[in-house]
């Protein structure tokens, strides 16, 4: 055989054997709905839009079945009992749905769910500066015990409510008082001999009422948390992927919760893409915003986010709140004709204030990259700018006109082992606290471990330092060692 | 036969074999899960928005009707697929994902049928219940339809529900 005549021999073969094996490759599977039976979706006039298209259509991958290990028991030969509706009208029950309701029903049953945690604190260094500032000891403490209910009262319309049973205030100092100046709560309790006991409080961070018509449109009514950032919303410890949120988000330069209307939604820009939106009339800021406005001034807030989840899960936000932080008192006196008595509300400070915020989060297997820029600008009243006398200075401080801001960036890689998550947040803050009286320039890292060895329940071992460049009243760096359990119920 | 032929019929025999190899790789399956609804159900299509906004846990209507997601338990193979598909998480990240949704008061995860065949049962029976299933002939003994998901059905170029 001549050489020439080889190699025609050969490619022939090729050209002979390749579209045999790709038509083979191309061919369809039979489809799900061309079973040798009629199939009664066909036969109810349903397009049958199951059936892979013929190879001479749709050249198109196979589509084989995912569990050909696992076939579907519906042959009632195989399975009597999956023939029964008995069988289905059980399920149904025993899931709370009705196929007699249109459509289902509406499962009003009240909720009740909730997250606590359980930490051991400590701080390092010399005794006498932040030892006493903060802690002295290492301390066991329980931090939020935190009781969510949750009741839908119409298809589209239900309530929520998340209820923080905390031991404060015994034990605390007030706002602005000087340190170590605690409180003690201590009453005698009538059902046990008049002995002593320690009452202890609840705080309400959020309780409304919330109508969703639409996916795109939402409404919600009553005391919400402040829809900004990632970690104000996402605040129950067994989320939070540090011991505690970062010093910006926990400074609150946004009000961490409002009391007002919240219209909300999101719709998709694509298969993978998705816009949301929130929009915020509230009480704003003020000693009590719960349940009273101390001007005629409301705030208004929003944020609108961008998530992508074609590469991971991919979430990019803005939020942004203008509002006036007023406390004021009310002064009764006797009107002029002296038989009645009117009241003038006297302001003891107001402010205007304005905050921004961006933020992104992705996350992407098991890596978690988060970072937050949060900012605020206050400017006081001429004739309402607060201030003390400063018991440490002994002279009169105001606070100024300035721009708070901090930053904050956490990377971490959870694992499958035993769902262990190695940590690092990196942050810094420059921002003035008007309650503690103190300007915190103040730069920190945290890092430590998380772990989640089931869903419910997640370990966290941390250390963290935090530095202050240009120096605090409290001489040295911060050295924090915590461990904490949290759990979700 | 010297060695360069032998080399030569080598090559030859090696580049034939690959041709068989090639058309085994074209014949990998593409998985591919299919949307199931009720008979009732309004329409024949439905967006791949939507198909993972309800099986999130957020409310969906398509014609005024309600879409009520049914998931099949844990770990069933179709499952552990549609996870991956649809929330882009595994199966050791599931259940995290549904304590921190709820947490967050962002949604409470789909009813979950016992098996998946009674998923398939209860979508039977329950206007605007919608559930998926893998490929299989038995699905044509049910009173249901196969929905297609962005206009495309199952083993079309850019099926959203295929890894």
């Amino acid at each position: 055989m001549s050489a020439r005549r080889f190699w025609a021999l050969y490619i022939a073969a090729l050209a002979y054997v390749a579209p045999l094996a790709a038509a083979q490759a191309q061919s369809p599977v039979a489809p799900p709905n061309a079973a040798q039976e009629p199939s009664p979706i066909a036969s109810e006039g349903a397009p049958a839009q199951a059936t892979v298209e013929s190879a001479e259509q749709q050249p198109a991958p196979v589509v084989t079945p995912l569990v050909a290990a696992e076939p579907l028991q519906l042959d009632a030969a195989a399975n009597p009992a999956a023939t029964s509706d008995e069988m289905v009208m059980t399920e149904l029950a025993k899931l709370g749905l009705d196929a007699a309701a249109d459509g289902g029903v509406v499962d009003t049953s009240l909720k009740f769910s909730g997250f606590a945690d359980f930490a051991l604190t400590g701080v390092f260094g010399r005794e006498g500066d932040w030892r006493g500032a903060y802690e002295r000891f290492s301390a066991f403490s329980i931090g939020n015990f935190n009781l969510y209910t949750d009741k839908r009262l119409l298809e589209s319309l239900r309530m929520f409510g998340e209820i923080r049973f905390t031991f404060l205030p015994n034990g605390t100092a007030p706002p602005g008082a000087a340190p170590g100046d605690y409180q003690q709560t201590g009453a005698e309790d009538y059902a046990n001999f008049k002995r002593p006991v320690s009452w202890a409080g609840i705080y309400i961070p959020r309780v409304y009422l919330e109508w969703t018509p639409y996916r795109f449109f939402g409404v919600r009514g009553g005391v919400i948390l402040t829809p900004y950032g990632i970690w104000n919303v996402d605040h129950g410890s067994p989320t939070i992927i540090p011991v505690q949120r970062p010093f910006v988000v926990g400074q609150a330069l946004f009000p961490e919760r409002q009391t007002g209307i919240e219209l909300l939604g999101q719709f998709d820009i694509g298969h993978h893409s998705t816009i949301g939106y929130h929009l915020t009339l509230t009480n704003g800021l003020g000693a009590v915003n719960e349940y009273r406005d101390y001007d005629d001034n409301k705030a208004i807030g929003g944020r609108l986010y961008w998530s992508f989840d074609g590469l991971g899960q991919l979430r990019v936000g803005a939020s942004a709140f203008y509002g006036q932080d007023t406390t004021a008192h009310e002064m009764a006196s006797f009107a002029p004709d002296g038989q009645h008595v009117v009241f003038t509300q006297k302001i003891d400070q107001q402010s205007d204030v304005l905050a921004l915020a961006g933020d992104v989060q992705w996350k992407y297997r098991g890596l978690h990259l988060q970072t937050e820029l949060i900012t605020q600008q206050r400017r006081y009243k001429d004739a309402a700018r607060p201030g003390s006398s400063n018991p440490f200075f002994g002279r009169y401080l105001a606070p100024s006109d300035r721009l708070n801001w901090g930053i904050y960036g956490l990377v971490g890689y959870r694992f499958d082992w035993f769902g262990i998550m190695p940590y690092f947040l990196a942050q810094f803050m420059d921002a003035f606290d008007p309650a503690a009286g103190a300007l915190y320039f103040v730069n920190s890292f945290f890092a430590g471990i998380n772990i989640r060895p089931i869903d419910v329940l997640v370990i966290k071992i941390e250390y963290n330092q935090s530095h202050f460049p240009r120096g605090f009243i409290i001489a040295g760096d911060t050295q924090l060692g915590q461990v904490q359990v949290a759990w979700a119920f | 036969m010297t060695f360069r032929k032998l080399s030569v019929l080598a090559w030859m025999l090696g580049s034939l074999a690959l041709v068989p190899l090639e058309a085994v790789r074209a014949t990998e399956p593409q998985d591919a899960l299919l949307m199931v609804a009720g008979t009732s159900f309004s329409g024949d299509d439905i967006s791949f928005a939507s198909v993972k906004s309800a099986f999130r846990g957020q409310r969906i209507r398509i014609d005024g009707q309600s879409v009520i997601p049914i998931n099949h338990p844990l770990n069933s193979p179709g499952r552990v697929s549609f996870d991956r598909i649809t929330l882009g998480l595994e199966p050791t990240e599931v259940g995290r994902f549904w304590i921190d949704m709820r947490i967050r008061d962002q949604g409470r995860p789909p009813t979950i049928a016992s098996t998946p065949e009674l998923a398939l049962r209860i979508v039977e029976a329950l206007k605007g219940a919608i559930t998926y299933a893998v490929p299989s002939p038995a699905l044509a003994r049910l009173r249901i339809k196969i929905l297609t998901v962005e206009g495309k059905s199952a083993g079309q170029p850019g099926y959203p529900l295929t890894r």
